[in-house]
């Protein structure tokens, strides 16, 4: 009950462990298989598939593992911007000076409400 | 009269679409070099499909950094958008008077220095910390020329 919650909240840490596992279990069939054989013709292939691809894998790992932390911040930043808000509603702010802080760092995604 | 801020995502769906595509080209580009490199004899007809599948993995990082890095520039402007508003402290607050230390202590401190917070140290005089053979903290520097008056 607890994994399951915990993997619908943390889908991407869930992917990033899977892939890493993945990418980790990739490398070490391939050098299974590539010590298996004799001939570097036989060999490569599993460097491809095995050593390359695996690389890959963990990569991809690396992306969701790192996107999360930045999706963790980024929700993090929306709890501060909804306490500024608020902070906004009570009056005790100065929102003159804040537009014109707003206004020497111009967003596209500022909007008036 | 308040100030909302659209809620704009992370990762926009045109950046996303175009890591999607570029680490789909990568996984393609590896998965098509083994095919062909796995169908040749040869070890030396093999090795261009390596260097190609290289260039798939290469192709893959450098679509896993490029999104990262537009991830972490945006964190850090609406970083500075969001908490560059918040009230800076005033730059004339006198420092704290007082001062205080632990009862073992070595060194004793201004009240507001960083390094007493939330040791709720009871404060003293200047002469009640010298005779316990304490010397002034270095990083507060609680010495009459910075404003301190030791009592």
């Amino acid at each position: 009950m607890e994994l399951g919650r915990w993997l619908r909240l943390a889908w991407d840490r869930a992917a990033a462990v899977a892939l890493i596992v993945a990418g980790a279990v990739a490398l070490v069939l391939g050098w299974v298989g590539v010590s298996g054989e004799a001939f570097p013709a036989k060999q490569l292939p599993y460097l491809i598939s095995g050593g390359i691809a695996g690389v890959f894998i963990l990569g991809l790992g690396a992306l969701c593992w790192l996107s999360a932390d930045l999706r963790d911040e980024w929700t993090k930043l929306d709890r501060i911007e909804d306490a500024l808000n608020r902070l906004a509603d009570t009056g005790l702010v100065d929102l003159q000076a804040r537009e014109q802080q707003q206004a020497q760092q111009p967003s596209k995604d500022l909007v008036e409400a | 009269m308040s100030i909302a801020v659209a809620r704009p995502p992370l990762f926009r769906p045109a950046d996303r679409l175009r890591v999607g595509v570029v680490l789909a080209a990568g996984a393609v580009t590896i998965a098509l070099s083994w095919f062909f490199a796995a169908g040749r004899a040869d070890a030396g007809d093999q090795l261009i499909f390596v260097s190609l599948s290289l260039v798939g993995a290469l192709l893959g990082m450098a679509a896993t950094a490029g999104l990262l890095l537009r991830g972490r520039r945006a964190v850090g402007a609406r970083t500075a958008l969001l908490l560059g508003t918040a009230p800076a402290a005033p730059a004339d607050a006198p420092p704290a008077a007082d001062l205080v230390a632990g009862p073992d202590a070595k060194w004793y401190h201004r009240s507001d220095c960083l390094l007493v917070e939330g040791r709720h140290w009871p404060a003293a005089p200047l002469s009640a910390h010298q005779r316990a053979g304490r010397k002034a903290c270095p990083a507060c520097k609680p010495c009459p020329g910075s404003g301190v008056s030791p009592t």
